[in-house]
């Protein structure tokens, strides 16, 4: 029966169509569940269009908006004949309340002059439109609308409330842990304030999250709240036991509807017909068991986590006084800030200084992740083969709960000879010094060598001594063969008492001159100083200490005749006694000359 | 018998003759080498020189050569080998300081008495050889002067000689003593230098003793514990002392 009308009615619709006259057209989906929004539209191809009305909508129905109309003309110009349509389309927005099969019944209207009907559309309600999660923008649209409340209606602990959760419950030392406060509420929550208290024994990080807060709808307890994650902590427990997180309370600004709203308050005050209750929720306490470390080994760097180590090295070829960049990253998952800087054992010829360290993690619900990259540069002094061994990082690993050793590869080092670097002193005295360009070695030495075997040393050698020998013999030779003269320089006395008649003969030699020359007084003088003279030559006296008495007993001590004793002294008195007397000067002068002569050759011959 | 003296003193100066122009001859090429800048070659024929005996002037050669090839160490060692046989030398000396000034440890020698260093400057002056034919010159001076004393007999002759013996004598005396520490340096061989680049000098004849402190290629040491085969003890001219292994350095 039905079936037939919807016939007869589509039937009447296309020869409707193919008249070009005008009609109503009603276009809904055939099946809908409920909850769901859906879309009623009624076309009239027509502009001119007065006085539409829909009949009694089913209350399985509700409308949630419409009607809102739309128009659309178009012209058609073909092969000069002109065609045109337009049409006018009103639209409801309805959603299905109950389950159930409804006919929409006919909408009517006036286009150009005549009453016209549409079409009525069945619908059938089946099923539940899905919640939030069922992804409907329009439900979920709504659902983010704030439920404002009315003011004064009390906030209970089922309306807005936080929950914390721990990613987990037993941790090792060091091992992060994630803390979540997720809120949900059933209020307009507009603020929330809080503090975290530090704490005790714990490194605690905040995860960087969005400013903007944007909720989305969860199912809890059968109801449908509107939750975000406010805040998420990374912590570090430091110290094994029990880590504390206490009751945390929340200062929360919640937004309520103002039915009672005095319109001059209103408009002066601004008033928007909202009130901000404050509101405060506490967080509650969440507690965390830390287990301490197994025995830590000695060479420990305090990673807990996952970690992996590698080193590069800029490059393997140096010359000594170019530095080398040796690039060390820990990479990895744990407690990455916390790490000892890992230590390389350079040659000690090397001259090391502090590591750049370049932090590349970023704090994440995990932990700390990324790498951490330490740049070691050290110079090479001097030329060589060096070996840098292996960089070892031991870490605990919280999955096998285990220690472990990561090494890097070791490296070799080949330092060539460095450039000659000579430092230049400059001096800031006013005078200039003489500028030395360059300094050199001195040159080779040419020539022939003087080569000999390297033991051969000449002092303290036969030869040597040899040589100290033949002097020796020599001179002991020389001594013996001229022992005479050797003695008779000896005595300086005797040399002098040798010469005695000697030195006694010249000086009356030169008398004999004096007297041809008829000097007489010079002949005395040289005469008497030949005969004292002689004396104290002979016996090695000074010739002032000579006086008659002591010449006597010196010439008789040597066993001298009185007789030529007397001879002598008076010699001595004559001359002195002739040179004042008067008479022949010259038969004196020959006279004393003959009697001087006589006594020194006759003494000569005497003492010997 | 006569004539087979005679034969064979020839045959000795020709044999000698003929040495003498060999040893000259590679010299001169070696010198050469040198002088064409073929240091790498100059370095094997003064080598093979230096086969047949020691020479200050092979040594000086070679220890330019190191010097023209960067090599500073071996260029201090050969010329401390020149100065061992000649202290006085002053190319030697002028080229070691050069040498020396070029390697890296700077050591400042341990301060000692002025007296000491003048001792010790005056005892480098000659080598115990130059010593030695000093001593014998001035005991010939003295016996001559000696002579001059007892057999003439002027007066100034013999004051000359007879003063002049005693400071004769005096020199030979100190000849002597010079001439004998000379001797014994150059037959103890106390000398060393560091052949590797970097050694690190121990407190105790062993691998695993402390390190004291690093000591670099170059640097002259003295040794003064000569007993053990591997390891020697040494000191620094500024004083301090250790032990490092026998194949880290080389006696001069």
């Amino acid at each position: 029966m039905r079936l037939k009308t919807i016939l007869a009615v589509t039937l009447m619709l296309l020869a409707q169509l193919a008249a070009w006259a005008q009609k109503i057209t009603a276009n809904a989906p055939q099946q809908v569940a409920v909850g769901q929004q859906f879309r009623l539209q009624y076309t009239v191809n027509t502009q001119d269009v007065s006085g539409f009305r829909i009949g009694q909508m089913p209350d399985a129905f509700e409308v949630l908006m419409g009607p809102s109309t739309s128009s659309q003309s178009s012209f058609q110009m073909v092969n000069g004949k002109t065609t045109s349509s337009s049409s006018i389309t009103y639209t409801y927005i309805l959603s299905a309340t109950k389950n159930g099969s409804f006919t929409l019944p006919a909408a009517s209207a006036t286009a150009d002059g005549k009453q016209i009907q549409s079409n009525t559309v069945k619908i059938t309600v089946s099923g539940q439109a899905q919640g939030a999660s069922s992804g409907n923008g329009h439900q979920r649209q709504r659902q983010q609308e704030p439920q404002m409340r009315d003011a004064g209606s009390a906030i209970g602990p089922n309306d807005l409330f936080i929950r914390v959760s721990a990613s987990k419950k037993r941790v090792v030392e060091q091992e992060p842990v994630l803390l979540t406060y997720k809120i949900y509420s059933l209020v307009d929550l507009t603020n929330l304030d809080y503090k975290m208290p530090d704490l005790q024994g714990v490194h605690t990080q905040e995860v960087p999250l969005p400013q903007q807060k944007s909720f989305s709808v969860e199912q809890y307890n059968g109801r449908q709240y509107r939750t975000v994650v406010w805040s998420q902590y990374v912590m570090f427990p430091q110290m094994p036991g029990k880590l504390k997180v206490p009751a945390l309370t929340f200062n929360g600004i919640v937004l309520q509807r103002n039915r009672y709203v005095d319109p001059f308050e209103a408009f002066f005050n601004g008033g928007s017909g909202y009130v901000e209750v404050k509101k405060q929720i506490v967080a509650p306490a969440v507690e965390i068991e830390v287990d301490a470390l197994p025995q830590r080994p000695a060479n420990f760097s305090g990673g807990v986590g996952r970690f992996n180590v590698s080193a590069s090295l800029d490059k393997t070829e140096v010359k000594a006084n170019d530095p080398i960049t040796m690039r060390v990253v820990v990479s990895g998952v744990g407690n990455l800030k916390l790490i000892k800087q890992p230590a390389v054992k350079f040659p000690k010829d090397f001259d090391c200084y502090d590591p750049k360290q370049t932090d590349k993690t970023r704090l994440t619900t995990n932990g700390v992740e990324g790498n951490v990259v330490y740049d070691f540069l050290v110079v090479p002094r001097h030329q060589g083969d060096f070996e840098i061994p292996a960089v070892e990082f031991v870490y605990y690993d919280t999955q096998t709960k285990q220690y472990k050793t990561v090494t890097t590869e070791s490296f070799k080092v080949h330092v060539e000879k460095g450039e000659g670097g000579t430092t230049t002193v400059q001096d800031f005295s006013g005078q200039e010094d003489v500028k030395l360009l360059a300094s050199d070695i001195r040159h080779i030495k040419t020539g022939d060598a003087e080569v000999r075997t390297a033991d051969e040393v000449y002092y303290g050698s036969g030869s040597y001594w040899g040589a100290i020998a033949a002097i020796l013999v020599l001179f002991i030779v020389a001594v013996v063969t001229f022992r005479k003269q050797a003695l008779a320089n000896a005595d300086v006395a005797a040399s002098r008492a040798g010469k005695a008649n000697k030195v006694a003969t010249k000086r009356l030699r030169k008398a004999a001159q004096l007297m041809k020359a008829g000097k007489s007084s010079e002949f005395y003088d040289e005469a008497l100083r030949a005969l004292w003279g002689y004396v104290g030559d002979k016996f090695n006296m000074p010739v002032e200490q000579l006086s008659q008495d002591n010449i006597r007993e010196r010439l008789s001590g040597r066993g001298v005749s009185d007789q030529l004793i007397s001879n002598f002294l008076e010699a001595i008195a004559e001359c002195e006694f002739e040179r004042y007397a008067p008479g022949d000067p010259a038969g004196n002068m020959s006279k004393v000359y003959d009697k001087a002569m006589v006594a020194i050759e006759n003494i000569q011959k005497e003492v010997k | 018998m006569n004539r087979y003296i005679r034969l064979i003193s020839l045959s000795f100066i020709i044999c000698h003759l003929s040495f003498v122009n060999a040893s000259a001859l590679t010299k001169a090429e070696a010198d050469s080498a040198y002088m064409a800048g073929n240091y790498q070659q100059a370095v094997t024929l003064y080598d093979s020189l230096l086969q047949q005996g020691v020479s200050t002037e092979l040594y000086y050669n070679m220890g330019n050569c190191y010097y023209r090839l960067d090599d500073m160490t071996h260029a201090v060692l050969y010329y401390e080998r020149a100065l061992l046989l000649s202290p006085g030398d002053g190319d030697v000396r002028f080229n070691l300081q050069m040498a020396r000034s070029k390697t890296i440890d700077k050591i400042v020698p341990e301060s000692e008495m002025f007296f000491v260093t003048w001792y010790r400057s005056v005892v480098s002056l000659a080598s115990a050889d130059g010593w030695g034919r000093m001593a014998v010159a001035f005991f010939l001076l003295t016996a001559i002067l000696a002579l001059l004393y007892l057999f003439t007999n002027r007066m100034w002759m013999r004051k000359t000689g007879f003063f002049g013996a005693l400071v004769m004598l005096l020199c030979f005396v100190l000849c002597n003593i010079f001439g004998y520490s000379q001797k014994k340096d150059f037959e103890n061989r106390r000398g060393a230098i560091i052949m590797e680049s970097a050694v690190n000098v121990k407190s105790t004849p062993a691998h695993d003793g402390t390190d004291l402190f690093i000591l670099h290629e170059g640097t002259k040491v003295t040794i003064i514990d000569n007993t053990m085969r591997e390891w020697k003890e040494i000191r620094v001219s500024d004083g301090k002392r250790g032990w490092l292994e026998t194949k880290q350095i080389e006696v001069i």
